[in-house]
C-alpha cells in the first residue's frame, strides 16, 4: 500500500474525467431515450421501426467497439466533409467521442426503462386529465412524462451507475479516467490491490452520491403512493 | 428567419470548437505507448511517463531532429489508434512477429530476450520439459511466448493465459499455476530484482529462432517510407553512440546489445 | 486490412469457443443474480430496519464496485488470505476462474438487479395491494400473487437490460484467464495486430445474443400480461390503455369472498 499512496492524487485526478463524461453521457441518453420510447409506442409505423431496430442494434453492439466507431469514424467523415467544402478539418476530441458513444448507447437501454414506466402509469390518471379537458400535449407533459420518470427512477439510477463503469472505455482513445490510472499505477508500483482499492473507493463515492439523489429523488415524488 | 438561421449558424460553430480538439502541428510525429509495462513504459508518480521505450523514442527523435509526443494508450486500442493515423509509430516493447511485418514496417530489433520460467522461491521444477509436465504455466495472452509453448509444449503442460505480465504472476501468487513463461529481461527486472527473495528463475534460459529471435521493434505503417527510413536511422544513430547501451543499463541493471 | 483478418478460420473459432463462455456466464450469473435480487428487493421494501439496512449497503456497495475490481480482489485477493487457501471453499469456487467469475457476477447482478425489481414493486398500484388484502388474502400469498408477478412484470425492460449487460460485461472476465466472445476478440486483435475487425466479428455475435434476449422478453411480456397478441402500449389509445388492468393475473371470485387481513 506504502507505495500506491504518491500516486493517490493521480488516481484521483482520473475522475474528472469519469464523472464529467459519466454526467454528459447520462444527460443525452435521457434525452435521445425519451424520444425514441415516444417512437416505440406511436402510432407512426415508420419511426417505430426506426427506434425499434435503435434499441436492438445499439443494445447489442459491444461499447469498445462503438467507441471506436465514433472516434475514428467521425474523425475520416469529417475529414471528408471538411474536404468537400474546404475548410480545416475538425478534429473530434476524445472526450466528445466517448461523451456522444455513451450518450447514443445507453439511450437504447433508457428507452426501454422508459417503456415500461409508461406501461406503469395508471390510466385514469390520464382519463383525468383528459376529463378535466386537458389536451394531447398536455397530458404528455403533464401526465405521462413526470409519471413515467418518476416511475423509471430506480431503474435511471443502474444505468447511470452502469455508464459510471464502462466510461473507463474512455482509456481507448487515450483519456485517462480512474480505472485505467488504477491499472497504470497497478503496472508501475506492482502493488494492484492498492491501487484497485484506491479506484473502488473513488466509485463507491460518487456512487454513495448518487444513490443519495436517487433516494431524495423517490422520496419526493412518492405522494403517499408508497407500497411498503 | 435570418436571425434564427444565424442563431443556429453561432450555435453550430460553438459546439465545433467544443468538439474540437487541438489542432496539431503538422510536423508533430505522435508515437502510442502502453504505459502499464515496465520497465519498457510506466508513470512516475507525477504521471510523467518513463521507462526504456520512452527514453529511446526521445533518444532517436533527438538524433532526427523530430518533435515527439508520447501518448499513453492501452493496449485493447493501441493499433486502432496506429492503423487510423492518430498515432503514427508504437512503441511498447512489440516483438517482430510476421504478422506485424505484414502490416508495419518495424524499425528494430532495438532489444531482445531469451524465455525463462519464474516460479516461487520455493519451487522445486527445474525447467525440462519433463519436470514441467503436467504443471500449469501462466503467460500473455497471443505474445510469443504462449505460441512458443503451444508449439513446443502442448499435450505435456495446461497453459494459462493473461492481459498482463502482473496478473500472470498474481496468479504464480495465488498457487493457482506453477510457473509463469516470460521474457528474462522483463522479468528480472519487473518481479525478481523487485521483490527480493519472492521468486526465481527456474532452469535455462530459452532461445529459439522462430519465436524469440526477432527481438522487439518499433511499428510504423508500411505506407508512412519517411518517417520509418528517419526511425531506422535515428535508431542505428542512437545505437552506433552508446545511448542505447546506457539506456539498457539504466532500466535493466546491465548493458544488453539491441540483437 | 480488415478482410483479411476476417476470412482467418482462426478468428470465427475463436468467436464460437468465445460464446459458448459467454452464454454460460450469463445464464448462469443471471439466473442466481435474479433469486438474490427478488430477496434483496423485498427487504429493501418489506424488511425490518436492521434486514433492510444490510440489504441497502449490500447493493451500494456492489453496485458502487466496478465489476473489473471485485473479479480481481476475488480472484487474485482472496488466495493472499492463506486460510482461504484450504478447504471446499477454494476446491469447488476460488480455484476455479470460471466459478469465481460466475460468483462475482452473481453479485454483481444481485445488487443491480434488486433495484431494478424494486422500481417494480414501487410501481404497483396501491390499490392492488389493498384489494389482496380486502379480499384476505394473507400477506404470503399478497406477495406470492399480487407483488411479484405485478413487480415482476413492471421490470421486465429492466430485467432484459441487466441480461444484456452481463452479455456484454463478461468482456471482463479476460483479466482472469476466462475467454469470452469479446476476450477471444481481443486475443485475436492482438495476435493479428489489429484491435478492431475482431470486434465487428464479435458484434455480429452479440447482435443475435441481443435480439434473442429480446424475443424472450417480448415472449414473457405478452405471457404475464395473459395476452395472446402483445398488446400496444400508446397512452392516447383508449383500449390498450385499460387493457393491462383488466387483465391482471388472476384474482378469482372464490378468492374474493375470504376475510381481510393486514400486511407488516
Amino acid at each position: 500500500m506504502l507505495a500506491t499512496l504518491p500516486f493517490l492524487g493521480y488516481i484521483v485526478e482520473g475522475l474528472m474525467v469519469t464523472v464529467g463524461a459519466t454526467l454528459v453521457g447520462f444527460a443525452g441518453a435521457l434525452l435521445i431515450g425519451a424520444t425514441l420510447s415516444t417512437l416505440i409506442v406511436g402510432s407512426n409505423t415508420l419511426p417505430r421501426y426506426v427506434a425499434s431496430g435503435y434499441v436492438t442494434v445499439f443494445r447489442a453492439l459491444p461499447e469498445l467497439l462503438f467507441v471506436f466507431i465514433v472516434y475514428y469514424g467521425l474523425d475520416i467523415a469529417m475529414r471528408a466533409l471538411a474536404a468537400r467544402i474546404g475548410i480545416a478539418p475538425l478534429e473530434i476530441s476524445p472526450f466528445a467521442a466517448v461523451t456522444i458513444a455513451l450518450a447514443m448507447q445507453f439511450a437504447a437501454y433508457c428507452a426501454e426503462i422508459f417503456r415500461d414506466a409508461r406501461t406503469a402509469i395508471p390510466g385514469g390518471l390520464i382519463e383525468a386529465g383528459e376529463a378535466i379537458g386537458l389536451s394531447g400535449t398536455k397530458v404528455r407533459t403533464r401526465i405521462v412524462l413526470p409519471l413515467m420518470f418518476i416511475n423509471a427512477t430506480p431503474a435511471l439510477g443502474n444505468i447511470f451507475l452502469v455508464i459510471l463503469k464502462v466510461s473507463a472505455l474512455a482509456s481507448v482513445i487515450g483519456l485517462e479516467e480512474v480505472t485505467r490510472r488504477a491499472k497504470v499505477v497497478a503496472g508501475t508500483t506492482k502493488e494492484p490491490f492498492g491501487a484497485f482499492a484506491v479506484a473502488g473507493i473513488c466509485f463507491l463515492i460518487v456512487t454513495a452520491l448518487a444513490t443519495a439523489l436517487q433516494h431524495y429523488i423517490e422520496r419526493r415524488t412518492t405522494f403517499g403512493r408508497s407500497v411498503a | 428567419m435570418k436571425q434564427i438561421s444565424y442563431k443556429l449558424l453561432l450555435a453550430a460553430i460553438s459546439l465545433a470548437a467544443i468538439l474540437s480538439g487541438q489542432a496539431s502541428a503538422e510536423t508533430k510525429v505522435l508515437v502510442g505507448t502502453d504505459a502499464s509495462n515496465p520497465p519498457f513504459a510506466s508513470v512516475g508518480t507525477d504521471g510523467a511517463l518513463q521507462g526504456f521505450d520512452i527514453d529511446l523514442v526521445n533518444a532517436i527523435c533527438a538524433a532526427e531532429k523530430l518533435t515527439c509526443e508520447i501518448q499513453n494508450i492501452p493496449w485493447d486500442g493501441i493499433f486502432a489508434a496506429l492503423d487510423s493515423g492518430k498515432t503514427q509509430v508504437v512503441a511498447a516493447g512489440l516483438n517482430i512477429t510476421p504478422e506485424r511485418l505484414k502490416k508495419y514496417a518495424m524499425p528494430g530489433p532495438y532489444l531482445s530476450s531469451p524465455f525463462a520460467y519464474i516460479a516461487p522461491a520455493s519451487s522445486t521444477l527445474d525447467g525440462t520439459k519433463e519436470g514441467l509436465s503436467g504443471k500449469t504455466i501462466g503467460t500473455v495472452a497471443a505474445s510469443a511466448m504462449e505460441k512458443y509453448l503451444n508449439a513446443n509444449m502442448a499435450g505435456t503442460i495446461n497453459v494459462s493465459t493473461y492481459d498482463s505480465w502482473d496478473a500472470a504472476v498474481l496468479d504464480l501468487d495465488s498457487g493457482r499455476t506453477d510457473a509463469v513463461f516470460g521474457e528474462l529481461i522483463a522479468l528480472q527486472v519487473a518481479y525478481i530484482k523487485a521483490k527480493p527473495g519472492v521468486y526465481k528463475i527456474v532452469g535455462e534460459p530459452i532461445s529459439d529462432p522462430t519465436y524469440s529471435g526477432q527481438g522487439k521493434g518499433l511499428a510504423i505503417p508500411k505506407d508512412d517510407k519517411t518517417l520509418s527510413a528517419a526511425f531506422d536511422k535515428g535508431l542505428a544513430t542512437v545505437i552506433a553512440d552508446g545511448t542505447h547501451a546506457q539506456l539498457t543499463k539504466k532500466w535493466f541493471g546491465a548493458e544488453m546489445p539491441a540483437k | 486490412m480488415m478482410s483479411d483478418v476476417f476470412l482467418m478460420p482462426d478468428l470465427w473459432l475463436g468467436m464460437l469457443r468465445g460464446v459458448r463462455v459467454t452464454i454460460a456466464i450469463t445464464i448462469l450469473s443471471a439466473v442466481l443474480g435474479l433469486i438474490g435480487g427478488i430477496v434483496l428487493a423485498l427487504i429493501i421494501q418489506f424488511g425490518g430496519t436492521t434486514a433492510r439496512w444490510f440489504a441497502r449497503t449490500y447493493v451500494f456497495f456492489f453496485r458502487g464496485v466496478p465489476l473489473l475490481i471485485l473479479l480481481y480482489f476475488l480472484y487474485f485477493g482472496v488466495p493472499q488470505i492463506s486460510l482461504l487457501r484450504h478447504g471446499p471453499l477454494w476446491t469447488y469456487l476460488f480455484s476455479s476462474p470460471f466459478a469465481t467469475c460466475v460468483l462475482a457476477f452473481s453479485l454483481n447482478n444481485a445488487a443491480y438487479l434488486a433495484e431494478v425489481v424494486r422500481g417494480g414493486i414501487r410501481a404497483i398500484k396501491p390499490g392492488e395491494i389493498e384489494a389482496g388484502h380486502a379480499l384476505g388474502l394473507s400477506s404470503r400469498k399478497v406477495l406470492q400473487r399480487i407483488v411479484l408477478p405485478l413487480g415482476l412484470r413492471n421490470c421486465l425492460s429492466g430485467i432484459a437490460n441487466e441480461v444484456i449487460f452481463t452479455i456484454k460485461a463478461s468482456a471482463v472476465a479476460s483479466i482472469i484467464t476466462v475467454r469470452d466472445l469479446f476476450g477471444e476478440a481481443q486475443r485475436i486483435g492482438t495476435l493479428f495486430s489489429d484491435n478492431l475487425t475482431p470486434l465487428i466479428a464479435a458484434g455480429i455475435f452479440y447482435v443475435i445474443l441481443v435480439q434473442i434476449v429480446e424475443w424472450g422478453t417480448r415472449f414473457l411480456r405478452a405471457y404475464m400480461h395473459g395476452v395472446s397478441k402483445p398488446v400496444s402500449n400508446s397512452v392516447l389509445d383508449r383500449g390498450s390503455r385499460t387493457a393491462p388492468i383488466s387483465q391482471e393475473p388472476s384474482l378469482t371470485e372464490s378468492q374474493a369472498i375470504r376475510t381481510s387481513l393486514h400486511v407488516k
